[in-house]
């Protein structure tokens, strides 16, 4: 039987590339309720030890929650180990600082499981497998991007893409990205955690088979999870088979699938969906049963034994050690008191070498390293996208671009609001044509001689108010003070925002709460009395009015940021930015930024016009802009105490304002709709 | 549900406690024992009250010191623990009477617009979700929009232009232009002196609530369950009412207190243009005398306001919607 398989011996050095020593990893589960202490404990992964030499694959197998991904991650040091001890190269690592750790992170790299949630999908191609140049700081630059589009030709993709999106290649084509970053430094050891899981099976052929191919071009080692137990036997040279955090068999790959000894290996082997029905009629199946009993084993005995049809008294007392068990050599260990003899495997034996799906190629063909050649050369040239079907993919900036375009009543409000804005411009323009200046007083034809504004005519076009002044020139400069301070109160307010909100939402739970605690307080205060206090201390003006508004308005955008925050954090590509090692600084700016960019587009769109009628607001109370700047707030103020008899310096100047504040919102909603199509939380308003 | 109240309540005593420092920041830290106690006398005191406060505020004594006066007092004079909000020296009486006579006035112009905004708000979305792209819809997203965009100084402004100036010279009097009749001395006088102010603080969130309502309205009626219940046929008002506009509630609470306590800040606009009596408008008048025990007073009566509001809004979120209690 062992005939068919490839036999790939690991070239045995004296010291091993990783060597765990008994490693423990448990994650303590706060309970959810304010009042009980309560802890419970989940015990991921109990006292593994494992040697790992150059050149081999070791495939690591075993159910869902039974602890391989979370070994995975404490080996890469994306989680610290309770206990144990973990040597790469021969150097101690179980606790290294995170700076000292990151020259040895080139030397550990992982291809993780989702092809779609393990790669930024607002960053470019280039930029994801420069990543680790970057991050490492190896290469810059043109010498950068020439070694990304060496690897990227390495791993079969057209470094031609170079500047694509994610979004823009099929599934296999992802994961040759995820392969080409894990490549980029050159890395001793490859954790690949499920890499072809997420794939259909001719792209997981494709995939192994280049995994492959770089082995033995690389000399690369692999640690290789998966819960395929035939992928596993095509890829390993050794096979260890977990069982709720512990390795409860160990041997080369042949004897586990032809010898198993321990029970759930030979459950697991058993289960292996045979391609013949008349075989898989002939062949004897252990179900396992009582899956409760799957999530905690006994304590002090060994953790399958409550499933186990071949346990005995000992078996729940004992926790039997992973060493030779039968007349097996010493490379075949097993954690059984009762394993499965010889005689019992007859069935499996009997079954022909299946054919393995993954290798569409090799279909009943004998597998033999020598084989394996020439279908890897065809590989590569497969996944090439063929000239003629290649969509021309758009950025996603570029469709919300069009999407804005196509929307009328978005495109209007623009224009009114570039209106706006010629008008503030133009003001001293305005001034010119009309004869009328900004702080010009006439004080007879601007004024009845009872001292009254005059109305709107050919002369005054708006009017004048109580001064005399023109009102169309003093309203033209009063734009400049509302978009003065709708702007840059709004890119203070979210700048603020963006990074308390990055804070609180990845750097964890002291800094969130501090921030959860100020937003709490900026948001009890009632704006218009923080306000008040303020101005009775300090002198009222633009000042306190930024001021007010930027701390009034930054505990929102930090909400919003922080909800994104957190359900970007847990993402493969942040995990994936970890093991090579980028720091926290990097993550929130690089990693995390990008995906919340739009939503704080749309954010910042929405809160010019709040700006705008609060600072309007703050200098019709007196508190803010003070005469004779103009301004709409304060022009309103002085134009409320005389509506009775001047109706358009109350009407022209409130109209302006509202005017501005309509055609923001206008496209604020437009900009939320073209950048963010799912949303309709808020409806948008203007039916077209 | 006990122990979620008990939480929020908690977590709302340890917000006001940092309310305090923050105020008692601005106005007592900086510029010196005997400058806080000059801004404190008001315009124009004696050197006299001014060492008075001086001592009666520990203003002498590290800043610590001083922020353990403002919050529990010291010998006779009472601190913020002990139901007190200090002096008003410019007009020579308790800061406690004052407020204690301006809040039945802002009181019932914040309840009565929150009621208004509610019913307005939720009813108009409601109507939106039901018919959407019908003219009613079309109607009112303008008319939010409209009332979403306009600052409420502007619309009170632009009321009073209308309603009182306009109606009162074409022989209609039918608004005042100000002024504030208590509710027990006259009640429909009170309601007349209160319609126009309630709408105008009101506007600018019935129009949030109508976005939100018709939004959130939508989401529900696309809903699975909304289909089980009209497949079991129930009448469409049943539907309506009973089962998506519970569902539908929740995001609308928790915005409830938050505009509850942007209304709190927004009476001061609204207090100020109809020339209501109430904690905004001596608010704005204590500026121009710099009557600064009194802004201390109303700040955290106002503060006070708004954390019990999305307190309440919290606990009620949590009885509309079982699954806040969880976290």
């Amino acid at each position: 039987m062992t005939a068919t398989e490839p036999v790939r011996t690991a070239p045995v050095t004296a010291e091993p590339l990783l060597r765990l020593d008994n490693v423990v990893k448990h994650f303590t589960v706060k309970s959810a309720s304010f009042m009980s202490r309560r802890q419970d404990e989940v015990r991921a992964v109990e006292g593994v030890s494992l040697e790992l030499h150059q050149g081999e694959t070791l495939g690591l197998v075993g159910e869902t929650g039974c602890g391989k991904s979370t070994l995975a991650r404490c080996i890469a040091r994306l989680c610290d180990v309770t206990s144990g001890q973990i040597e790469f190269n021969g150097a101690d690592i179980t606790s290294l600082p995170g700076r000292r750790m990151r020259p040895i992170r080139r030397d550990i790299q992982m291809i993780f499981q989702d092809p779609y949630g393990s790669l930024n999908p607002r960053r470019r191609v280039g930029a994801i497998i420069g990543d680790p140049f970057a991050i490492q700081d190896v290469a810059k630059g043109t010498e950068r991007k020439a070694r990304v589009q060496e690897i990227m030709e390495l791993v079969g993709l057209n470094p031609e893409h170079y500047n694509r999106f994610p979004a823009e290649f099929s599934g296999g084509q992802r994961q040759r990205i995820g392969v080409a970053r894990a490549l980029a430094l050159r890395p001793k050891l490859i954790i690949c955690d499920e890499p072809v899981s997420a794939l259909d099976v001719s792209i997981q052929a494709q995939i192994i088979n280049l995994l492959d191919d770089l082995q033995k071009e690389l000399g690369l080692t692999y640690i290789f999870i998966s819960h395929d137990l035939s992928v596993v036997r095509h890829v390993s040279t050794r096979v260890a088979i977990m069982y709720l955090g512990r390795v409860v068999e160990l041997a080369p790959t042949e004897p586990i699938y032809t010898q198993p000894r321990h029970p759930y290996t030979a459950a697991l082997q058993s289960a292996v969906p045979v391609p013949d029905p008349d075989a898989a009629d002939r062949r004897a199946t252990t179900l396992l049963t009582d899956i409760g009993a799957a999530d905690s084993g006994p304590l002090g005995g060994c953790a399958f034994s409550p499933r186990c049809n071949r346990a005995q008294q000992r078996c729940s007392e004992e926790q039997p050690e992973l060493v030779p068990r039968l007349s097996d050599l010493a490379t075949h260990l097993a954690a059984c008191y009762f394993p499965v003899p010889d005689a019992e495997h007859s069935e499996t034996e009997s079954l022909p070498t299946r054919p393995r799906p993954v290798l569409g190629a090799s279909q009943g063909a004998p597998t033999s390293s020598g084989a394996v050649g020439p279908e890897n050369e065809s590989t590569i040239p497969d996944e090439m996208p063929p000239k003629a079907t290649v969509i021309r993919g758009q950025g996603p900036w570029k469709l919300a671009w069009a999407r804005l375009r196509r929307d009328r009543a978005a495109v209007g409000a623009g224009i009114v609001i570039l209106l706006i804005v010629a008008l503030a411009l133009g003001a001293p323009l305005l001034a010119g044509i009309t004869g009328h200046g900004d702080m010009q007083q006439f004080p007879i034809t601007g004024r009845t001689p009872d001292g009254l504004p005059v109305g709107p005519s050919s002369k005054f076009w708006l009017g004048t108010d109580e001064l005399g002044r023109d009102l169309l020139v003093r309203i033209a400069y009063g734009a400049r003070i509302s978009l003065l301070v709708g702007v840059l109160a709004t890119v203070i307010t979210v700048t603020i925002g963006v990074v308390a909100g990055l804070m609180a939402g990845y750097l964890g739970t002291v800094a969130d709460t501090f921030i959860a605690r100020l937003v709490d307080v900026c948001l009890s205060i009632p704006f218009l009395l923080f306000a008040v206090s303020l101005a009775t201390v300090f002198h009222a003006g633009l000042t306190i009015v930024i001021v007010v508004l930027a701390i009034f308005g930054w505990s929102s955008v930090a909400r919003v940021v922080r909800g994104q925050v957190l359900s970007i954090r847990e993402r493969e590509y942040i995990e994936a930015a970890r093991s090579l090692g980028a720091g926290s600084f990097r993550i929130m700016f690089t990693d995390i930024l990008p995906n919340v960019a739009a939503q704080i587009i749309v954010y910042a769109t929405l809160l010019i016009p709040i700006s705008i009628v609060g600072e309007a607001t703050l200098s019709f109370l007196g508190i803010g802009v003070q005469p004779p700047t103009a301004d709409w707030g304060q022009m309103l103020s002085t134009a409320s105490s005389m509506y009775q008899q001047a109706w358009w310096y109350l009407v022209f100047p409130g109209l302006a304002l509202l005017i501005t504040t309509v055609a923001f919102n206008i496209f604020g909603d437009g900009v939320r709709d073209a950048l963010d199509p799912h949303s309709h939380d808020i409806p948008r308003a203007g039916a077209r | 549900m006990i122990r979620f109240v008990i939480r929020r309540l908690l977590l709302g005593v340890i917000v006001m406690l940092l309310v305090t420092i923050v105020v008692f920041a601005i106005f007592y830290v900086g510029p010196g024992g005997a400058a806080v106690a000059r801004r404190l006398a008001g315009r124009a005191a004696p050197m006299s009250t001014v060492n008075l406060i001086m001592d009666r505020l520990g203003l002498q004594k590290p800043l610590l010191t001083q922020y353990w006066y403002f919050l529990w007092g010291h010998g006779a004079q009472h601190g913020l623990m002990q139901g007190s909000l200090g002096t008003d020296y410019y007009n020579g009486v308790s800061v406690n009477s004052e407020i204690l006579q301006e809040l039945p006035i802002s009181l019932s112009l914040v309840a009565g617009a929150a009621l208004l905004w509610l019913l307005m708000g939720t009813l108009s979305g409601v109507i939106s979700a039901v018919y959407p792209r019908s003219f009613a819809d079309r109607g009112f997203t303008l008319l939010a929009l409209f009332f979403y965009s306009i600052p409420t100084f502007v619309l009170g402004l632009l009321l009073l232009l209308v309603f009182f100036y306009l109606l009162t010279t074409h022989g209609v009097p039918v608004f005042p232009a100000s002024g504030y009749v208590p509710l027990f001395q006259d009640p429909a006088q009170w309601f007349r002196h209160l319609l126009l102010p309630w709408f105008t603080l009101a506007a600018v969130s019935a129009a949030a609530y109508t976005r939100l309502a018709r939004g959130s309205m939508l989401d529900v009626l696309s809903e699975d369950y909304v289909r089980t219940a009209r497949s079991k046929g129930l009448t469409e008002r049943r539907i309506i009412f009973r089962h998506a506009l519970r569902a539908a509630a929740s995001p609308l609470v928790s915005q409830f207190g938050v505009d509850l306590g942007g209304a709190i800040g927004g009476v001061i606009v609204v207090e100020y243009i109809f020339g209501l009596p109430g904690l905004g408008y001596s608010a704005l008048n204590a500026i121009s005398t710099q009557d600064l025990p009194l802004i201390i007073g109303i700040t955290i009566v106002g503060s006070a306001g708004v954390i019990l509001a999305n307190m309440l809004a919290d606990i009620t979120y949590a009885v509309v919607d079982p699954r806040v209690r969880l976290r």
